[in-house]
């Protein structure tokens, strides 16, 4: 959590409450993961790392062929939405990161989104031809008193699995909401 | 890349190898808004960012700096290691022109899991030395007789 997020606990509305706990439907991404997610994915970052891009060093090194990036998967769940010309933020623009999941009703005025904290393990690999499918939980919700105003805490778990049903990755993230 | 460490090789305290990134330019937040299809303007929009998000200039993603920890380790586990888990928390933000400089230290080796476990220390700063973010890490690495061998 940032260090303005260790501020008092607030009561939470019980309409924010009643969110806790809540599951999604299975979500399955649109795409399978392809050999260019991979390759634009370590171009973004810079990533020369031969497991990403080389089957035959990948498969010296126990895996099947070439292996996505451990993170890859957490960013790739984001299915076409519609276009809202009146959203400014661009928080839900098409794919914008409330896109997919379960949309908690957040009050209006807490328009700032920030990444709090996250806690990712990993069970098996990511490859090309894997077909995502993510089911979401809303595992807490917190208000708190931060230095710059009230804060809104959401943490999501989210599991992710393959075509073949394996538990791939599972993340806990925590999103932080305040006002302007 | 550098080659494949061995768990025999590693100490309590060793530093792996630094990531040095930077400076954060528009360039890099545009290329992660369009791979991952998040358009928020927090990223890329100095105008709205002013305006409106009460920053000076605009910050790289949780999830780019996240990615680039990562980075950090994969660069340094080599063919056969692995990455087994990852928990970080954003203390502060990257902004353009902001260096982003990851670091990590190995706090405990745990021998008895196969293949066995390291638990690192991971953090990041800015170029004024100011911690931006910190976690931790668990790894594993292969043994020196058993070369080769991966999962």
């Amino acid at each position: 959590m940032p260090d303005e997020a260790n501020g008092r606990g607030a009561p939470l509305p019980p309409e924010l409450a009643a969110w806790i706990g809540r599951e999604s439907e299975p979500l399955t991404l649109p795409d399978v993961v392809s050999d260019a997610d991979l390759r634009r994915y370590a171009n973004a970052l810079d990533d020369a790392n031969p497991l990403w891009q080389d089957d035959a060093y990948a498969r010296d090194a126990g895996y099947a062929g070439r292996v996505a990036p451990p993170c890859l998967v957490l960013e790739f769940f984001r299915p076409p939405a519609g276009a809202d010309e009146n959203d400014e933020r661009g928080l839900r623009s098409p794919g914008g990161v409330n896109a997919w999941g379960i949309e908690v009703p957040v009050p209006p005025e807490f328009t700032r989104l920030r990444r709090g904290e996250d806690d990712v393990e990993w069970f098996a690999p990511v490859r090309p031809g894997d077909r995502i499918t993510v089911r979401q939980r809303v595992a807490d919700i917190q208000l708190k008193a931060g230095r710059s105003g009230a804060l809104l805490l959401i943490t999501r778990e989210n599991e992710f699995v393959n075509q073949r049903g394996e538990l791939l990755v599972r993340q806990r993230v925590t999103s932080i909401r305040r006002r302007e | 890349m550098p080659g494949q460490p061995y768990f025999e090789d590693v100490a309590e305290g060793d530093a792996l190898p630094d990531l040095a990134f930077g400076p954060l330019t528009i360039v890099h937040t545009v290329r992660w808004a369009a791979l991952t299809e998040n358009w928020y303007r927090l990223h890329y929009d100095r105008e709205f960012v002013a305006r409106a998000e009460g920053e000076p200039r605009f910050i790289a993603s949780g999830g780019f700096r996240q990615a680039l920890v990562c980075r950090m380790l994969t660069d340094w586990l080599g063919p056969a290691g692995r990455l087994h888990r990852l928990t970080i928390r954003q203390l502060y933000p990257t902004r353009e022109g902001d260096r982003f400089l990851c670091h990590a230290r190995v706090a405990s080796r745990h021998a008895d899991a196969d293949p066995p476990r390291l638990t690192c220390e991971v953090w990041a700063t800015n170029g004024d030395g100011r911690e931006v973010l910190r976690g931790t890490g668990v790894v594993s690495l292969p043994r020196r007789d058993s070369r080769g061998a991966g999962s």
